[in-house]
């Protein structure tokens, strides 16, 4: 048995892939159930099915999903580039907590302190982000690492400032910013879900994304070539260049994923910001295959997941790491089906071994 | 004073032990091509076994072994997505963080109201009384001076052996090493299987011998950590040993300085490791461009023999 | 742009639009090329209709068993934010809730909910309880305050009740134990058993929970043994066995011979035996960790204040209230003491106890400085309920504290 590679990729398996891998996914996890003694169609029940089963279940789907869109969405063109970035945790936490800073520190700035909080959240992740930039093009530093360490910095940073200068001086002194105050809050698109303006601008950029990937030619060149091919710098593609871009962008959409989370459902800082998003966006802009339209259904898958396994804790009681091993699973089995599309398996002769 | 560098040498020795092993692991697999970003998910499997291996067999050291056997299955799933199936390292060692930290998670579920009789520190006769730094040096667990002796081998074997040169043309250039007759798939396998290993061994370390306890998320991101290190390392064998003490010493001295009263917060103080990962690193970046092929080339590259 | 790019562009572009031209999938470096997928051949349709087949299954009977009987116990939920089995905070609160089930049978139905980590998934979690038609919720972390009244407002039929918060509404009520005062008795001992007269304390952070108790604790040390002295260590965390083992080990370094802590894993009890000094526990019994050294263990007793409250919603009573029950109810209490503590020090510590109880003795009685000399409290003066809920100096007798 040998993998020989074909001559064009497969387009069945394109599809094929991400079913098979749901498949496998479903069944392992429903022999883990088993294994735990719980009632394996309730529970399936409970994690796919329950959660989206009323409107409010496919807000909650939808307000779930935005961050994570978002973060793969600047992601996705990172990685295209052969970017490492594994920072928009730490993004995402600068954007929450400088666009948080204006909302409650700024002199009132009425109707303009929206737009200004969501600005400085992007800045404020793209200055994250550019950190690690000029760290690699500068001084040739891997971004696997800086990003990693920007991270934990970011985090103690908002957990210095909430238990700070940025701590409710009403709050008897625990660790949370005080609410913000109606104006410095995204307005919710309807009366009875939490959906914020950024749900629909994730959308928006999902099909932004598509169109600088399809349409321009920056996109084309990262699409195909990426920055470590001599292509690359053959078509005069400077790798500072992109390192920049990539990271900046990806930088701005991770902080403008958390000041809409700060300023939408959640409405204050707190030390628990760092939702874990940012990694959990990779996932997303992997098992999406880094498309625009496959982030966006991997974004709500993922989100199913989580609610799912919430779900799953309230009706059967098992613990919410279960959660986790199916998402592991299905990008596990998602990657490993994913070989199909470009190879295919010959039992005999015309295969070059290893 | 003396007794402040006591303190210092043996609580750096001990919280450096589990970064030293991880690292040293990564060190291994990324030396022959591979990232693998999963290290978090086989620490702390690990670290779950080890502990649930303990408790029932009343055992340390069948703790560990299971240990250190949790972190080479687990990686031997991340070996066949990576070499068998030709995943993107990237993706899959993510899922191997996710996969590992769920499961872990289910199996030291009910675990952390238990207590086990952890790993005996050695008290070596003569050596342990020596002033300063006998106590330091001479009374850990058996498990720290594994650490050490893991240290010594891979250096040796990595830079001073025929092995660790194929693991290092592997890592650069895997398809001129086919043609020289190294085996790259099967070399690679053996790499990404040690790096669990140890791995594994960190995490039985942590809840075997240093806390000694099970707690969810107990790896604490030493695995994240780590990966960070190997880079700031440049891929060589003694100065990853140096960052991970290093690292291990800063995030004591967050406690230490606190403990001198100095009146930053606590909250600004724990940037210190990190801060001071990067500070190195740009320290050691101008070397680094003299020493252009420090990086494996083929570093997270995937290597399809057929292609 | 540099004329070599001109050309080059020219080239690229021309393939471009008539490969996009057809595509929806746009290309993915180094795997696919992008076209629309031909028609579903056999297999695919097969593996598709399969899915289907399982989806609609699943989805019958998931129907069928989620629609659950309307019974007549009051139903009860706990939300936390920490693994009940993770020993601290959130195992106190389950260790009352099994006494809930005894003491009330078949009349209630409680459903635990743990890992609901402050944050936007709170209010869903909390929605889809109160959706679900439980009566009663108790939210057990202090983060899951403004997710409780945000939840309350749209369900004011559901009674809320809300550990160490300070936020009530009409149906949302709030409870917290005086563990300081168990914390002064703790201290007294600590004072009169410690040779070194340093004692190492091991706090999570600084806010007025924590200091409330640092500082009972130390006014206990002292009122025993003036000369004692608290050294105090801020990790940062609640839940970080190896850090808290660092600071505990460090401690030990610096000469403590008794060590206390206010963090949630046994981790520092572990350090405290093996190095052979005792450990002073909290919030739920420490001794199998350190079973010749726990001193003893200054226990959270959550039952007094939920039977009270159950028993009130049962009863059709329950009111929103602020409780906080101290000694007198038995919601702190010292558990596990050692033998080792002589004789005279229970007797003394039990007086105490009883003036504690009967109001004849206060903790946070004028005059108190604080570390830096300043004094907090006049003579005469008493620090209430309002004071101590904010505080956050911390009173001399620590050495490090800020």
């Amino acid at each position: 048995m040998k993998l020989v590679p074909r001559t064009t990729p497969s387009n069945r398996w394109v599809l094929l892939s991400p079913l098979t891998a749901m498949t496998l996914t479903i069944a392992i996890g429903s022999a883990m159930l088993a294994a735990l003694d719980q009632p394996v169609l309730a529970s399936l029940y409970a994690l796919f099915i329950a959660p989206v089963s009323d409107s409010y279940g496919l807000s909650e789907l939808a307000l779930k999903s935005t961050p994570l869109l978002l973060c793969a969405i600047g992601l996705s063109v990172c990685y295209r580039a052969g970017i490492w970035n594994i920072g928009a945790e730490g993004q995402f936490v600068m954007g929450a907590l400088a666009g948080g800073a204006i909302a409650l520190v700024a002199p009132p700035l009425g109707a303009l302190t929206l737009p200004a909080m969501v600005t400085t959240g992007v800045v404020a992740g793209m200055g994250w982000a550019a950190i690690a930039a000029w760290l690699r093009t500068r001084f040739g530093a891997s971004e696997i690492l800086t990003t990693i360490m920007l991270n934990y910095i970011a985090v103690s940073l908002l957990t210095w400032a909430v238990h700070g200068p940025l701590r409710d001086p009403g709050g008897y002194r625990f660790p949370e910013s005080a609410l913000f105050e109606t104006h410095a809050l995204l307005p919710a698109l309807t009366e009875a879900s939490r959906l914020t303006a950024s749900t629909p601008f994730a959308l928006l950029a999902v099909g932004a994304l598509w169109w600088f990937l399809a349409r321009t030619l920056p996109g084309y060149q990262i699409a195909v070539l990426g920055a470590d091919s001599k292509a690359a710098s053959f078509a005069g593609f400077s790798t500072t260049r992109l390192t920049w871009l990539t990271l900046l962008g990806s930088g701005a959409f991770a902080g403008l994923a958390g000041i809409s989370e700060v300023a939408g459902p959640v409405g204050q800082l707190t030390p628990h910001v760092a939702f874990g998003y940012g990694y959990a966006a990779i996932i997303v802009a992997f098992i999406g295959r880094l498309h625009p339209l496959g982030m966006l259904l991997a974004s709500l898958l993922l989100a199913l997941t989580y609610l799912g396994g919430e779900n799953l804790q309230i009706n059967t009681g098992i613990s919410k790491s279960v959660t986790s091993v199916f998402q592991g699973l299905l990008l596990f089995f998602l990657l490993g089906c994913d070989v199909f599309i470009r190879y295919r398996v010959s039992g005999r002769g015309n295969a070059v071994t290893a | 004073m003396a007794e402040l560098l006591d303190v210092l040498l043996f609580t750096t020795l001990r919280a450096g032990t589990p970064l030293l092993l991880i690292v040293l692991g990564i060190l291994i697999t990324e030396r022959a091509g591979v990232l693998n970003l999963g290290q978090e998910g086989l620490v702390i499997m690990g670290a779950a076994c080890a502990f649930v291996a303990t408790s029932t067999s009343g055992s340390v050291w069948i703790g560990t072994l299971t240990g250190v056997a949790a972190g080479v299955l687990t990686s031997l799933s991340f070996a066949a997505l990576v070499l068998g199936l030709r995943a993107n390292q990237v993706a899959a060692g993510l899922a191997l963080t996710i996969i590992g930290t769920g499961l872990a998670a289910m199996i030291g579920d009910g675990m952390s109201g238990v207590s086990i009789v952890g790993m005996a520190a050695l008290q070596i006769p003569v050596l342990g009384s020596l002033p300063v730094f006998g106590h330091a040096l001479f009374s850990h667990d058996p498990l720290v001076y594994v650490s050490l002796l893991l240290l010594l081998v891979t250096w040796r074997v990595m830079d001073h052996s025929r092995l660790g040169l194929s693991l290092t043309a592997i890592g650069h250039n895997p398809r001129a090493a086919h043609q020289l007759g190294i085996a790259v798939l099967p070399l690679r396998l053996m790499a990404i299987l040690t790096g669990g290993a140890f791995a594994g061994l960190a995490g039985a370390y942590l809840a075997v011998a240093y806390t000694p306890l099970w707690s969810e998320g107990m790896s604490a991101g030493r695995g994240w950590i780590a990966l960070a290190l190997v880079v700031f390392a440049s891929w060589r064998v003694l100065r990853a040993m140096f960052g991970a003490y290093l690292f291990g010493l800063m995030s004591i001295l967050n406690l230490l300085l606190q403990g001198a009263g100095v009146s930053i917060s606590p909250n600004l103080l724990g940037m210190l490791p990190y801060l001071a990962t990067i500070l190195a690193l740009l320290l050691f970046a101008k070397a680094r461009y003299r020493n252009t092929n420090s990086a494996p080339r083929a570093l997270g590259q995937t290597y399809s023999p057929g292609d | 742009m540099n004329l070599m790019l001109r050309p080059l562009r020219s080239t690229l572009r021309a393939p471009l639009r008539s490969t996009l031209r057809g595509s929806l999938f746009s290309p993915l470096r180094s795997t696919l090329c992008g076209s629309m997928p031909r028609p579903l051949n056999r297999p695919l349709r097969t593996l598709v209709g399969l899915t289907l087949l399982i989806l609609s299954t699943v989805s019958a009977s998931g129907w069928s068993a989620a629609a659950t009987a309307e019974g007549q116990p009051l139903r009860i939920a706990f939300v936390h934010e920490h693994p009940v089995s993770a020993g601290g905070w959130s195992q106190s609160h389950d260790k009352a809730r099994k006494g809930l089930e005894e003491t009330f049978g078949k009349s209630i139905a409680v459903t635990t909910l743990e890992g609901i980590i402050p944050g936007p998934d709170t209010v869903r979690v909390l929605t889809r309880l109160a959706r679900d038609r439980y009566d009663m919720i108790f939210a057990t972390s202090f983060g899951h305050m403004n997710a409780v009244m945000k939840v309350a407002q749209q369900f004011p039929q559901i009674t809320f009740e809300h550990a160490s918060g300070y936020k009530q509404a009409r149906n949302v009520g709030t409870y917290q134990i005086r563990a300081y005062e168990g914390r002064y008795l703790a201290g007294m001992i600590a004072g009169a058993m410690t040779r070194t007269n340093q004692i190492g304390y091991i706090g999570a952070f600084q806010i007025p929970e924590v200091v409330r108790d640092i500082n009972a604790f130390t006014l206990g040390v002292r009122a025993v043994n003036p000369a004692a002295n608290v050294r105090l260590i801020w990790i940062n965390t609640w839940l970080d066995p190896s850090r808290e083992r660092e600071a505990a080990e460090l401690l030990i370094a610096e000469k403590a011979d008794i060590i206390t802590h206010h963090t949630e894993t046994p981790a520092i009890a572990v350090a405290a035996e093996a190095a052979g000094v005792y450990v002073i526990g909290y919030q739920f019994d420490r001794s199998a960790f350190a079973p010749t050294h726990h001193l003893l263990t200054v226990e959270h007793n959550w039952l007094p204040i939920y039977r009270e409250k159950v028993q009130a919603r049962l009863e059709g009573r329950w009111k929103s209230n602020l409780v906080w029950l101290g000694l007198a109810d038995d919601a702190t209490r010292l558990v596990s003491l050692s033998k080792d503590i002589p004789a005279t020090v229970l007797l003394d510590v039990e007086a105490a106890r009883q003036d504690i109880i009967k109001g004849k003795r206060s903790i946070f009685a004028g005059t108190l400085r604080d570390n830096e000399k300043v004094e907090r409290v006049a003579a005469g003066q008493l620090l209430g309920d309002q004071d101590l809920a904010a505080i956050e100096w911390i009173v001399e007798g620590v050495s490090n504290a800020r």
